[in-house]
């Protein structure tokens, strides 16, 4: 199973990029600090996609229905509230789609106070960057990325390791990482399971994998990160998601520290 | 001292509301707006959430509280918001997504203060025509969907196959 995800990950990218063919024997460069629209809103560069449809809830099936909505010319007088809300309906049930029967019935009970980022448990793998900026700095045998939301940082080994045997599941997980043309592929495994967000209460299983793939936009303006989960309790289907983060060097990241006065606010009332 | 809310249920939906540590969608009613009128109790400018408390009356007359989550300290102090931007009682408009639990929670959009001034940031820079999105914000968003019409009308692109139905 593995290895046909692995498989299926490198057939995507081909199509991702058109770049990977011609620079097949170099590593690519995806240092620097990437940012979505939340962090400078007003940035020049953003087009009206990355509003309508960028971050960690984007599936690449809404990205995809989001692009033939704005290329028809049907859809030109209709205001962007109007399109924003049909991409967010069919996001939505593309999601639940994908769950098992059993996941759909096991998230329904969630309230949000059950949430344990209520208690300042950080959220999961699933949201580890939280659309805040992340930062990525290369070295010859490992990535490391730097996440600003809750100055957590993870290691991705490019030195041809293999996964570590009988690690325990953590926060992040473990993750290994390879080059292929433009991308890095990042495989992570020993995920802890956690609320993913997806949905209601909709949790990951310590079955749950992912897949990433991080490369650079034709004119290396951007960060495309493609992620696919991959959990046979949760999900039916692996579920992609796509973010195109802008490079943006004068960002500073910041210290990210939950208070406890936030904890306080979620306290039950006496 | 106290204020009023009142809930208002609205046809419109959010994009993908942007949020610091969770989606917006699995703690709030996005299809739902709520308007809470009251008294700052307290400002917090805290991770994960910013957090406004704020005792409004409600339509009994009792005094309830409220708390309001916003952005996470990041994204607001990018935006202009500092620790001070909101002080103990002040009067305010509070317009945003209500609890899905029915708690007295609500995820801001705007913060309207006595004075008129409207605090954006709270929720979505990603959100179309609502009004978590300021108007020179809005018109920006119209402007780049307005441009991206006129180019593909300029370049005679048609229509990829099999459109999805509009609504």
């Amino acid at each position: 199973m593995p290895y046909a995800i692995r498989t299926a990950v490198l057939v995507g990218a081909s199509c991702l990029t058109m770049a990977g063919a011609t620079e097949a024997q170099s590593t690519p460069n995806l240092e620097g600090i990437w940012i979505l629209p939340q962090t400078a809103p007003a940035d020049p560069r953003w087009q009206i996609e990355d509003f309508l449809c960028n971050g960690a809830f984007c599936s690449v099936a809404a990205i995809d229905y989001m692009k033939r909505l704005l290329a028809d010319p049907a859809n030109d007088v209709r205001t962007l509230k109007d399109i924003s809300g049909q991409i967010s309906v069919y996001g939505r049930n593309y999601v639940k789609s994908l769950f098992t029967a059993a996941e759909l019935e096991a998230s329904k009970g969630f309230e949000q106070r059950d949430d344990p980022v209520n208690k300042c448990v950080p959220s999961g793998f699933n949201f580890a960057d939280a659309s805040l900026p992340i930062k990525i700095t290369q070295f010859k045998d490992r990535v490391l990325i730097h996440y600003e939301f809750w100055s957590s940082e993870r290691v991705v080994y490019t030195d041809g390791r293999d996964h570590r045997a009988n690690i325990a599941a953590s926060r992040l997980g473990d993750s290994i990482g390879w080059y292929d043309g433009s991308s890095l592929i990042v495989e992570t495994v020993a995920i802890a399971p956690h609320l993913t967000y997806w949905a209601d209460g909709a949790r990951s299983s310590i079955k749950a994998r992912a897949y990433e793939r991080y490369s650079r936009s034709e004119d290396g303006s951007r960060l495309i990160v493609e992620k696919t989960l991959v959990d046979p309790v949760m999900l039916r289907r692996p579920l992609t998601s796509r973010e195109s983060r802008l490079s943006a060097p004068n960002v500073q990241i910041m210290q990210f520290q939950c208070d406890t006065r936030y904890v306080e606010g979620f306290l039950p009332k006496q | 001292m106290t204020g009023r809310y009142s809930l208002a249920l609205l046809l419109m939906v959010l994009a993908w509301p942007v949020f610091a540590h969770h989606n917006a969608a699995s703690h709030y009613q996005l299809d739902k707006s709520i308007t809470v009128e009251g008294v700052v109790t307290s400002f917090r400018m805290v991770n994960p959430h910013v957090l406004v408390y704020l005792d409004a009356k409600s339509p009994s007359g009792d005094i309830q509280h409220w708390i309001a989550e916003g952005n996470s300290v990041g994204v607001l102090e990018r935006v202009g918001w500092k620790a001070d931007s909101l002080k103990s009682g002040e009067k305010v408009k509070i317009v945003g997504r209500p609890s899905r639990d029915g708690s007295n929670l609500v995820l801001w959009t705007t913060i309207t203060k006595e004075n008129g001034t409207i605090l954006y940031g709270g929720v979505a820079v990603s959100a179309f025509g609502e009004e978590g999105v300021s108007p020179e914000e809005h018109q920006r968003l119209e402007d780049l969907r307005k441009r991206q019409i006129e180019e593909r009308s300029q370049s005679g692109q048609q229509p990829p196959p099999g459109s999805p139905p509009q609504k």
